[in-house]
């Protein structure tokens, strides 16, 4: 009864921090929304008895991975942004479908929440067992995702770094703001992003004409 | 797991182990030996073409050999994908050339992604459980996003990138959220347990539920109506290698896993999700099809004719027959090569300020270069499916399994909007060959030239000679059938 109780109190809180996560308008209020939302997950681990699952819950994705979110949303600086107007159809058809799915959801959870789950061996969930599984039947999987993690650094190092790969700043819709003084003033903050794809940024173009970048060739 | 199990993973070792030298290399002085990549990348392909045809003579014999606790195979299937993987790259690769020297990007992390992203597509033809395939999946996926955004101060390459991140991620979490729910059902991630688990069982709704989820992210990777909003701006935004890139391979791999999946784990509920799959490649083949007509850019036109052979070859896995499996073995290689040589003279016209991109530009075009108008014609007539071309034999052996298989409606429709599609593809012909103007300039480099005589070749050889082609499909795809047949 116990648990019981404490499954409704932390699915509460789970739902109510999701529900922020995705409506409230402040970046920074929706990543520690979802730090609260991922330790009432932990909790619903802790009543599956699965305690160690818990604890990589808490320590790797409300510690490691939100911390990185926020710093990343704070190092960013965002400013409040008006969002893009969609077009009223597709707002309808969105709410549309994503009102289906849940609705098929709930029917589905209500159907099958009456049948008790069998009693089976005992799930072991203690690191030992878990990191036995993991490295024994499930090693492959575990050395193909060092290639996956491999790739996914290459590519943030390559959309994040700020000079091109031969050492030359970049200049363009990058950094329209940043090390370019040229741009910005070119295009005040109106609103419009500062250049068309198709028209050089003056940046760009003065870059063009530098015979010292022809040289870099 | 033992020494000869390593060596089935040989290809994909070297691609790993290749895409990381390519990565090495500029930090030990290659940055400014740039246009050394290329080679370097191709002489990675050969090796791995060797290291694929080389694991089959490991398994000879062996029509299917599970390894790594019945996680990874090497089988005949597996190994006509890998081949077609290894050219397609080699090809993306010889397309690349110029664009990389045009634009003064980085070479050797491009060439690394794209190695990257031959090792994922490797594992997802030769996964046989979900949790390898869905790994495979992700390593491709994530090498396409980068390489999508690689035009990094074009803003319409960098929201291709990002549409395409956004959604692709969604789509990966849809195929997760169906993956945990067949596993919950079936107590096991490995398709051939999960066939078994499922032969003994009722139709169930958390399995469907499962399985249309699951539907759902793979057509998502093929681009299938209604999951195919981002193709369009995906192929217009990329750098024009990488769409031809995401056309062919990308869509060969999630078409090898979709196959692999459905026929071999869930030919049991097969009356239950074909008239799903059959609904979602009907309007694949008109959405696609219709919306290419009003096109006038050319990338967007290829990005819904591909929608819509993502619709025809859908009818290979809703027959569920030996028909449909040799079908969509044959359609995807023909697909791949026809929408190669197309995309390579798209490049061919790209130079100064972005030509090659609208209707205009093809005006002429069999004037200033009769070589590359021909075979445009031969690709065009492929991809529409008439006769002598190999899309012919592709689109035979599909439309026959859907009849075969009781889909009959889903077989007129498909050929009624065939003919549509020539429509369009025609339209392409006339302004190479009917209209007068000036059109885009041509530059026809060796590359591309290789590029498109390769294709032309492979296009006429499986329309006027099918025989080969077919009999290494029968040989390729057999083993998946014989489980079909056992039902």
């Amino acid at each position: 009864m116990v648990e019981l109780a404490v499954f409704f109190v932390f699915a509460a809180v789970a739902v109510i921090f999701a529900l922020v996560v995705i409506l409230h308008r402040n970046p920074v209020v929706s990543a520690l929304s979802l730090v609260a939302s991922f330790f009432a997950l932990a909790v619903m681990y802790v009543l599956l008895e699965a305690p160690f699952l818990a604890a990589l819950q808490v320590i790797v994705y409300a510690g490691a991975i939100m911390v990185l979110f926020l710093f990343v949303i704070m190092l960013l600086n965002l400013q409040h942004q008006r969002e893009e107007t969609t077009r009223p159809i597709q707002q309808a058809l969105g709410y549309v479908f994503s009102a289906a799915f849940g609705i098929g959801l709930i029917f589905y959870l209500i159907k099958y929440a009456w049948i008790r789950a069998e009693q089976t061996t005992p799930f072991n969930s203690d690191a030992r067992a878990i990191g036995i599984r993991l490295f024994e039947a499930y090693v492959f999987p575990f050395e193909m995702v060092s290639i996956l993690l491999l790739a996914a650094i290459v590519g943030a190092l390559l959309l994040s770094q700020r000079t091109d790969l031969r050492g030359r700043p970049t200049t363009g819709v990058d950094h329209p703001s940043g090390q370019n003084p040229e741009g910005a003033a070119a295009s005040p903050r109106t609103g419009q992003p500062s250049f068309d794809a198709g028209q050089p940024s003056p940046a760009a173009a003065s870059r063009r004409a530098d015979p010292h970048h022809e040289g870099a060739k | 797991m033992t020494w000869a199990d390593t060596l089935l993973l040989l290809p994909e070792l070297i691609a790993a182990t290749g895409a990381s030298i390519l990565l090495i290399v500029p930090v030990l002085g290659g940055r400014a030996r740039g246009h050394m990549a290329k080679w370097a990348m191709l002489a990675l392909m050969a090796v791995t073409a060797l290291a694929v045809i080389g694991s089959t003579y490991a398994v000879a014999g062996v029509q299917q050999t599970p390894t790594f606790r019945a996680m990874f195979a090497v089988d005949a299937f597996s190994v006509f994908f890998k081949l077609l993987f290894v050219v397609v790259i080699a090809l993306v690769t010889l397309l690349s050339e110029d664009f990389l020297s045009e634009e003064r990007y980085s070479t050797w992390e491009y060439y690394s992604l794209l190695a990257f992203a031959l090792c994922g597509m490797m594992f997802m033809a030769s996964g046989v459980s979900l949790i390898t395939i869905y790994i495979g999946l992700e390593l491709l996926a994530l090498s396409s996003y980068i390489l999508a955004g690689y035009y990094k101060n074009h803003e319409e390459s960098t929201e291709a990138a990002m549409k395409y991140f956004i959604l692709g991620t969604v789509s990966s979490a849809i195929l997760l959220y169906g993956i945990s729910l067949i596993y919950g059902v079936c107590g096991s991630m490995r398709l051939s347990t999960i066939a078994a688990a499922l032969s003994t069982m009722l139709s169930n709704d958390a399995l469907m539920f499962g399985i249309m989820l699951l539907a759902a992210g793979l057509c998502f990777k093929i681009a299938a109506v209604p999951f195919h909003v981002w193709t369009p701006d995906v192929y217009v935004g990329a750098p024009t290698p990488i769409s031809a890139f995401l056309s062919t391979g990308s869509k060969a791999a999630a078409f090898a896993v979709f196959a692999r999946v459905f026929y071999v784990a869930f030919p049991a509920f097969h009356l239950d999700w074909s008239n799903v799959l059959a609904a979602i490649a009907a309007l694949s083949m008109i959405v696609g099809n219709l919306a290419a007509i009003t096109q006038t850019n050319v990338k967007r036109m290829l990005a819904y004719s591909s929608i819509s052979h993502a619709g025809y070859s859908l009818l290979g896995i809703i027959a569920m027959n030996e028909m449909g499996l040799r079908g969509i073995l044959i359609y995807t290689m023909v697909y791949v090569f026809a929408n190669l040589g197309i995309w390579a003279t798209i490049l061919m016209l790209r130079r100064h300020a972005y030509a090659g991109e609208s209707v205009e530009d093809f005006r002429g075009l069999h004037k200033r270069a009769p070589f590359a108008a021909f075979s445009m014609v031969v690709f065009l007539l492929s991809l529409g499916g008439i006769p002598p071309t190999a899309g012919f034999i592709g689109k035979y052996f599909l439309f026959a399994a859907a009849v075969q298989a009781g889909f009959g409606w889903l077989a007129i429709v498909a050929v009624v909007m065939s003919a549509v599609s020539m429509f369009y593809y025609l339209r392409l012909v006339v302004a190479m060959y009917l209209e007068e103007g000036s059109g885009a300039e041509t530059i026809y480099s060796p590359s591309l030239r290789f590029v498109t005589a390769l294709s032309l070749t492979v296009t006429l050889v499986v329309g006027f000679i099918p025989e080969l082609p077919i009999r290494q499909v029968i040989e390729s795809s057999s083993h998946l059938v014989g489980r079909v047949v056992q039902r």
